[in-house]
């Protein structure tokens, strides 16, 4: 290994050191591969007794897998390789020009005598040496700079025994193809996209659709193919990652639209400057295949319904001719990217100008998984990493999120302990609560769920398995459900006596599902705008269908919809409230744009699975993309009928006060950090009849605040605190309240 | 160079004839650089002309003389043609330097071959290291080649129609100085070489 130092300079020559040179087995003028950590450079050397002795001086005019946008690294080490060399018979080349007119002259020669083109990549190769698949770089020269010839690529020299192939006036000489400067560095580094295979594979269908068998696909097929594609979805999906993938997968030059470019302040500099890339699109289509790239187009062609402006509306007109212009030229398409498709002018969004819609929603867990492997590949990870589990407790990341979450990582991992060097699982479990997701941003309703586990909750054994057979199972075993052909439940409702800890038993399955917990109360819903509290619900089912599988919490749900009264016809808030949460409930709510695709209806409480994957017998889990609306109230019959049907809320559970056992349980819950003295728990839980869990915690602290009271050293409770307090707090419950409870139970409430 | 290695003294017995080949090449070189640059001045002059002549509005005589202006601009054609074919023949001069260059860079590599690496590298205090000597060949030699090419391809890629004369000269020029100014360095670098006899 050697210090390697690299020139900028055509000459190909590696000054080394005489000794190092006799050590490598090297002559005078003999050729040498050096190999550096990332790319390969053919070199021919001479030797120089100004460099020190383990230090290669050369140019980097004859390279491989050098990417152009890096500068090279100077302080890098590297190999050399004596190289066996001859004289090149005949070679085939690519030529990387610098502009359009250039290849339309290259081109022409091509065609009419060939020779000419040939004798000039001859002469931009004089005494180069070259080995299969090098590039050499020419732009610097006196005759490339005349010749408008860049860079050459070698795509095969024919011959096996040597390493490298001198070229000289001999050699034969063939231009495979002619590609410009810009679309070929584009297309070097292509981004990496996980999840969204089958979407690119659809892309680059249409892409490349009319360049294969063009027997086949004749001039009035052509036609037909879409040249508009509309990437809908919500933001950091990958809509823009995709675009560019595609284009380098398919060798197509993207021109991408930006709208803070395009804008002027000027009038009329706006309409300039659009169409200044529409005409540079239309130059590149000549050359080959290109995407016109019109990122976030809603800002681009808003909706003119709701502009009184002139500027964006001669926007749209300038992209719709434009559009009309394309119709028949197979080169060139149109893909453009919003996330608020509503927005964006209806002219558009009709066949012929965005003929196909794609949505590219926020990513399932196998998706994840997919993006976590492509994002952490490059990091050093810990064997204790589980990519998978990550994936699952990353419900409603997107692509940028989960990138995020990785930087999180390694930024935990730099900032702490300073002689690890790899991420451990436990990073990024950090990461993960650090970075919110961006769907969740903005959300009315989205709380932080303090996670709360099945053993936090004492007693009630058989309310538990109810609540996890209905919440539960859905979300975590939705092939089962298929499997039987069970529609999952829409919604459950939780009564019961007040204090009963409903609230904390939906908090518990929240927290064993890993859903999306978006929590609605009535302080939240009703504002003093009229149409606003309707406008809230629809949002929040929404966001909630975006972030599936998710969880939408009602407490106290009588107070936000309450039944409709039958004698009064002056129709309320609350009513209309309630309107739209049953059609919400029902799936009307959902909005066009928001559907995945047309021949796949997703429906609510549907389980559907992936049929691609299916097919591929690839064993991905079944997704569930569902919504679940749970409500807790202890005023059942104040409920409206319509809400608590089957189809709505399927399933109603009621949550008994706690009886002897469970209260014992409760006990045991509550006084687990609790210094007790000779306390019969079981004798409590005897005399605590009608007690619900809340006021068995009250019990519980009264009894400790009065072992304080009797001096604030002391270290325990004893049973004579208890009995104490038993005298002060009284039961919530009464009998007839029980009762009440008890006979809705029997006849349904 | 009586007390030198023997297998050294024939390698530099070569690179004495091929620098004094160089010597030629080059006074040959500035010469017909010279020839040529009196042809391209009146070459761009002739241009000049053809280009006003096309778009001048001569109507007062074009109604005495019908087709003078036809006759002009057939007449500069000519001029043009034989301005190129004079430069053309300054190119073959070119192009026999360049080729008389690259084989004596040729036959010294090939002597270099069989030399040990430490007689290669021997510098005196009159004679650079033979090494350092190939070296220069081959730069001057690829530096001439290109030279040669891009004036070549400026001449076959001439129209009358399309001529931009300040990029045409500033095109022609490049490189000269780098290549004359590295043909002296050698050449003065050999200078006790080429007078030891």
């Amino acid at each position: 290994m050697m210090h390697v130092c690299v020139r900028e300079d055509q000459s190909q020559k590696c000054w080394i050191h005489p000794a190092t040179l006799s050590q490598l087995n090297g002559e005078l003028t003999s050729y040498f591969m050096i190999s550096t950590s990332d790319s390969d450079f053919i070199c021919q050397v001479w030797p120089n007794d100004q460099i020190s002795t383990n230090c290669l001086s050369f140019s980097n005019s004859v390279f491989k897998n050098k990417s152009a946008h890096d500068s090279c690294n100077v302080n890098n080490y590297g190999d050399a390789i004596h190289m066996k060399t001859t004289n090149s018979k005949s070679l085939k080349l690519t030529l990387i020009v610098e502009d359009h007119q250039i290849i339309k002259l290259l081109k022409h020669d091509l065609k009419i005598h060939p020779s000419k083109v040939e004798n000039m990549c001859k002469n931009l190769l004089y005494k180069y040496c070259v080995a299969e698949e090098f590039t050499v770089s020419v732009g610097q020269t006196q005759l490339g700079k005349i010749y408008g010839i860049y860079y050459i690529l070698i795509n095969s020299c024919e011959d096996e025994n040597y390493d490298g192939f001198i070229i000289n006036q001999q050699t034969e000489i063939l231009v495979d193809c002619i590609v410009s400067k810009e679309r070929f560095l584009q297309n070097i580094k292509p981004p990496d996209i996980g999840g969204l295979e089958k979407e690119a594979r659809e892309l680059c269908d249409i892409l490349s659709l009319p360049f294969q068998g063009r027997s086949l696909i004749s001039g009035e097929f052509k036609k037909v193919l879409p040249k508009g594609i509309l990437l809908r979805g919500p933001p950091g999906t990958g809509k823009t990652s995709l675009v560019k993938h595609v284009g380098s997968e398919c060798n197509a030059y993207i021109i991408t639209v930006n709208s803070p470019e395009v804008f002027g302040a000027r009038p009329g500099e706006t309409e300039e400057n659009l169409n200044k890339i529409l005409d540079k699109a239309l130059t590149f289509n000549e050359e080959g295949r290109t995407i016109l790239f019109l990122d976030e187009v809603d800002t681009l062609c808003p909706d003119r319904r709701h502009l009184d402006g002139q500027k964006e509306i001669n926007l749209t007109k300038l992209l719709v001719d434009f559009f009309d212009r394309i119709t028949s030229n197979e080169n060139i398409m149109v893909i453009g990217a919003t996330n608020r498709p509503v927005s964006v002018d209806n002219v558009l969004r009709r066949p012929g100008r965005f003929d196909k819609e794609i949505m590219i929603n926020v990513p399932n867990e196998s998706q994840r998984l997919d993006i976590l492997k492509k994002v952490t590949s490059s990091l050093p990870l810990s064997e204790d990493v589980d990519l998978e589990r990550l994936a699952f407790i990353t419900n409603g990341y997107v692509g940028a999120d989960l990138v995020s979450v990785a930087r999180e990582a390694v930024l935990i991992v730099i900032l702490g302990c300073k002689k690890e060097r790899k991420i451990k699982m436990d990073h990024f479990e950090q990461a993960v609560r650090k970075v919110m997701p961006s769907i969740r941003k903005g959300t009315v309703g989205l709380v932080e769920l303090s996670p709360v586990q099945w053993s936090q909750i004492g007693g009630l054994s058989g309310v538990k398995g109810q609540i996890q057979q209905a919440v539960e199972w859905p979300i975590k075993h939705p092939e089962a459900f298929q499997r039987m052909g069970l529609p999952c439940p829409k919604g459950v409702l939780l009564y019961g006596p007040p204090g009963c800890c409903k609230t904390t038993l939906v908090r518990a399955a929240a927290t064993s599902v890993n859903a999306t917990f978006i929590s609605l109360s009535g302080a939240q819903l009703y504002s003093p705008y009229v149409g606003d509290s309707e406008r809230l619900i629809n949002e929040v089912f929404q966001k909630a269908r975006a972030a599936a599988p998710s969880i939408i919490f009602l407490d106290e749900i009588d107070s936000i919809v309450g039944k409709r009264s039958e004698s009064s016809s002056n129709r309320g808030v609350q009513e209309r409230v309630l309107s739209s949460l049953l059609n919400e409930m029902d799936g009307i709510g959902i909005k066009l744009d928001d559907k995945l695709h047309t021949s796949e209806k997703v429906k609510e409480g549907d389980i559907t699975s992936s049929k691609s994957a299916l097919q591929e017998g690839k064993s991905y889990k079944t997704e569930n993309r569902n919504v679940l609306l749970v409500a807790a109230t202890n005023r059942p019959d104040l409920l409206d009928d319509a809400l608590v049907r089957p189809g709505r809320i399927d399933r109603i559970l009621y949550v008994p006060p706690p009886d002897e056992e469970a209260r014992f349980e409760i006990f045991k819950v509550y006084t687990k950090k609790m210094p007790l003295k000779n306390v019969n728990l079981e004798d409590l839980s005897k005399n605590t009849n009608l007690f619900s869990g809340a006021d068995l915690q009250n019990l519980c602290r009264e009894a400790a605040l009065h072992a304080l009271t009797d001096s604030l050293e002391s270290t325990s409770v004893s049973m004579e605190h208890f009995r104490r307090a038993l005298l002060t707090v009284e039961p919530s419950l009464t009998e007839t309240m029980v009762e009440k409870y008890t006979k809705m139970l029997n006849r349904g409430p | 160079m009586e007390n030198i290695d023997p297998r050294l003294k024939s390698a530099y017995q070569q690179l004495q004839k091929s620098y004094k080949i160089l010597q030629q090449c080059q006074t040959t070189w500035k010469e017909t650089l010279k020839q040529c640059q009196e042809e391209i001045d009146s070459l761009q002059n002739l241009s000049e002309q053809y280009t006003c002549c096309n778009e001048a509005g001569i109507d007062v005589l074009l109604l005495q003389l019908p087709d003078v202006r036809e006759k002009l601009l057939y007449k500069i054609s000519l001029e043009i043609d034989k301005k190129l074919s004079k430069l053309h023949i300054n190119m073959n001069t070119l192009k026999e330097c360049c080729d008389r260059i690259s084989k004596q860079y040729d036959y010294s590599s090939t002597i270099s071959k069989g030399l040990p690496l430490d007689l290669v590298t021997m510098t005196t205090e009159t004679i650079p290291a033979f090494a350092d000597m190939v070296e220069w060949l081959n730069d001057i030699d690829i530096m001439l080649h290109h030279q040669y090419w891009a004036k070549k391809h400026l001449l076959d890629t001439y129209t009358v129609q399309k001529f931009d004369s300040d990029n045409f000269m500033k095109m022609w020029n490049s490189g000269n100085n780098e290549t004359t100014q590295k043909v002296n360095d050698a050449l003065c670098y050999v200078k006790f070489l080429l007078d030891d006899t």
